[in-house]
């Protein structure tokens, strides 16, 4: 259960840490020195140790031993030993320890990952802060650890595991950035990256064999415990490895295309990634499902060893399960549409003929692309087949209407609130939606044999199919006849929704289709029309826009101010690109600043 | 994937330069990565933020426009839907699959037919006016119901500081 924490944590900056452990540190050996040059403070402790009765007695002894072997000055090895056998300084060493060991890992990252972007310390801190949460709950809530020795253990056991976890986080992170921005990376940064995950991995199959070794005689129920977390390690590292580098391919491919901006889907390009998809799609679930899988059975493993259904350990923990079960079923579910989608695309969604592609005139909502081979979706929409697959993986509707694409009958109900309920912003047309029934007949078995079939009835509700453009434009020279002020974006946007001459007669003449409304109300139809495609569209209407507002909201003498509308191009070279659009910033600002300061003039 | 990730954000941005939606000005913070844009909104008239000028970020992921970006304001920003680190939360940057607060329909979520600008122009709409229905900002939230003219002083203040006033 990811846990929401604040974004500035009351956590001392790792300079202050270090130093004050380190002065920490300092003090206590400059005081230890002092006591152990009294040549009694042997005896002494004995005797308090006897008092006390320390449980860590034969342990301490034993100590006494190992140090008499070791060749060291004198004075340093009564530093050290009666530093292990008092309480309060065996603390600060550790501690010492600890701080040391951060230190180091922080060297490790800056040397592997050089300086941290946001993002990544952002991930670093939610998940540094949910693995002490859980680990405090288990150690304090389900072991309930008794003795210092315990605390100790755990503390380094479960310290180098979630270095590794750490580690493999940030790996993780740098190399989806690696992989999305090809320019900055260089072989190497990215052979430390793998170098680092590779170490991580057989650190963690080292402590597996540890577990195996030693942990089967601390029982099984410890040993589940300490195998669970490095298991899961072993499963993330050739996940991250598949998913991020075994595809150098790709980010090839984007280094290429970054530098041309190729428009097109080419041939290849469309091989690679549907291979790609494949291969990465199954390893990647398995791999995801195998990890969920392992954390719900630790978990569980958990809440029924520690015996108290009842205690806050035991709630957060079920929270936590019944979050992992809903992830996994999540991804069962989609993967199951995913296939079911995948196996009818061929026969329930054809590819769009030349006529339909030639209508359309439209680019793939979902790339921006230029559309030469589309599939079409029961809803009218068209869309690249390799697009619309990326996306069914994700969500299985129309990208552009929400028309649920399913087999399951269960979430044909969010079809219809789809349609009524509006978000934020009105996207979606206010035609009235008309509902419709389907039948939907699933026979599994004919695909796979332990499929199950079963027939499900599915409401949705559509609209009914898309006048095409031209059809539009014509109606909305008819409608311009009467009313030519009107620009025409405007009454093709407005009969996209109305569907009828006459109704967008009568909204004109009772004001309900005000002139503003060309970029708010935008539908998904509207803003998948490509870059090329709106300027012709879009300067008409949006200067319209301008002008009608100056108009009527403002006296002239401040509208001169008001709007600066940066009729700007787009330059091919990046450095010209950066130039104008820190311009077009500054002119915001000036403009923004200008009509604030009038305005507190006037009042 | 990223490819295509790359191709749309160019188009998006050339678009964003050709035909600028009114008081919005966006693009990456440098051309050596795309997925990372600054944005800086205009307050909308006739509301408590008229005339403020809201950088926000925007970060996108490798499977831009199959994910939606996150989106947070960088600068003092008191409203409902923004937490008050300044994480904007609107429905449609939500994933599909993902419902953290439980209770949205999928149709208010994100999908690829969604644009930076669409974003943009829905962040403007919620600066207007706020969403009761998710409370990213409780305090906010409970002083734009109760106490207006409180909320307004306090809008009026964040205004100005971004105006470097
Ligand atoms: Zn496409
Ligand atoms: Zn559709």
């Amino acid at each position: 259960m990811p846990l929401r924490i604040p974004y500035r944590l009351p956590v001392p900056t790792l300079t202050t840490y270090s130093i004050l452990s380190t002065a920490l540190f300092g003090s206590l050996i400059y005081n230890v020195k002092q006591i152990t040059k009294n040549p009694d403070w042997k005896n002494d402790l004995i005797a308090a140790d006897k008092n006390a009765s320390d449980p860590l007695m034969d342990e301490n002894e034993d100590h006494l031993i190992d140090f008499d072997n070791v060749n060291l000055p004198e004075s340093i090895r009564d530093v050290i030993i009666y530093m292990i056998q008092d309480s309060f300084s065996r603390w600060v060493f550790i501690n010492a320890i600890i701080c040391t060991v951060v230190l180091f890992g922080k060297s490790i990252q800056k040397i592997v990952f050089g300086d941290l972007r946001a993002v990544e310390i952002n991930n670093f801190r939610e998940k540094l802060c949910n693995y002490f949460l859980y680990k405090c709950i288990f150690m304090f809530g389900v072991i309930k650890v008794q003795t210092t020795e315990e605390v100790i253990f755990l503390l380094g056991w479960f310290g180098l595991l979630g270095f590794q976890q750490v580690f493999v986080q940030f790996s993780k992170d740098r190399l989806e950035y690696m992989v999305t921005v090809g320019s900055h990376t260089t072989f190497m940064s990215r052979c430390k990256i793998v170098i680092l995950l590779l170490s991580v991995f057989s650190l963690a199959n080292y402590m597996i064999y540890l577990c195996l070794t030693y942990g089967v005689n601390l029982g099984y129920h410890i040993f589940a415990f300490m195998i669970a977390e490095c298991l899961s390690i072993t499963l993330k590292v050739p996940h991250i490895l598949i998913k991020y580098v075994i595809d150098p391919f790709e980010a090839k491919f984007i280094r290429n295309q970054n530098q041309h901006f190729r428009s097109r889907n080419s041939f290849a390009n469309f091989i690679i990634s549907k291979m790609e998809m494949s291969l990465t799609y199954y390893v990647s679930l398995g791999l995801e499902l195998a990890d969920l899988c392992l954390e719900l059975i630790h978990y569980l493993h958990m809440v029924l060893w520690s015996n108290s259904i009842f205690s806050v350990a035991s709630f957060v923990l079920c929270m936590h399960i019944r979050y992992i079960t809903t992830e996994i079923q999540r991804k069962i579910k989609k993967h199951r549409n995913y296939m079911w989608i995948l196996n009818h695309m061929e026969k329930e969604y054809p590819k769009a003929s030349e006529k339909e592609l030639n209508d359309n005139c439209d680019n793939c909502a979902i790339c921006w692309e230029k559309m030469e081979v589309a599939r079409k979706l029961p809803c009218k929409h068209l869309f690249h087949t390799t697009c619309l697959q990326l996306w069914l993986e994700q969500d299985t509707s129309c990208p552009t209407c929400r028309y649920v694409l399913n087999m399951n009958g269960s979430n044909s109900r969010r079809s219809t609130t789809t349609r009524t309920t509006r978000g934020v912003i009105r996207i979606g047309r206010n035609a009235a939606p008309i509902n419709r029934q389907h039948f939907f007949h699933f026979d599994g078995s004919r695909y796979v044999s332990w499929l199950p079939s079963f027939s499900v009835q599915v409401m949705s509700s559509m609209t009914p199919p898309d006048l095409t453009d031209s059809q539009l434009e014509s109606m909305a020279q008819q409608v311009q006849q009467v009313f030519p002020h009107y620009p025409s974006p405007v009454l093709i946007e407005n009969l996209r929704q109305t569907r009828s001459v006459s109704v967008t007669s009568n909204n004109i003449l009772e004001g309900l289709l005000p002139l503003d409304n060309v970029t708010l109300n935008d539908d998904g139809e509207d803003s998948q029309v490509s870059a090329t495609a709106s300027e012709n569209i879009r300067p008409s209407g949006s200067a319209f826009n301008h002008s009608s507002i100056n108009e009527s909201e403002h006296d002239p003498a401040s509208s001169t101010t008001n709007f600066n509308i940066i009729e700007s191009e787009f330059s091919p070279s990046p450095s010209e690109r950066e130039t104008a659009l820190r311009n077009r910033k500054e002119q915001l600002f000036l403009n923004a600043k200008k009509k604030y300061l009038e305005r507190r003039l006037v009042n | 994937m990223a490819g295509a990730a790359l191709r749309r954000l160019m188009a998006e941005y050339k678009q964003l330069v050709t035909n600028p939606p009114e008081g919005i000005v966006a693009g990456p913070v440098s051309e050596d990565n795309f997925f990372e844009w600054e944005a800086l909104i205009t307050g909308p008239e006739g509301t408590c933020f008229e005339g403020g000028i809201f950088p926000a970020k925007l970060v996108f992921p490798v499977d831009y426009p199959l994910s939606p970006p996150k989106m947070q304001f960088t600068c003092d920003m008191f409203h409902p839907n923004v937490y008050p680190d300044g994480r904007v939360c609107i429905s449609i940057l939500h994933a599909p699959g993902d419902d953290p607060m439980g209770y949205e329909t999928s149709a208010e979520r994100w999908s690829p037919v969604q644009s930076v600008e669409k974003i943009l122009l829905s962040v403007v709409s919620i600066l207007a006016e706020p969403n009761d229905e998710s409370g990213a900002n409780v305090d906010a939230a409970k002083m734009w119901r109760e106490n207006q003219e409180e909320f307004k002083k306090i809008s009026e203040k964040i205004v100005r500081k971004s105006l470097g006033l």
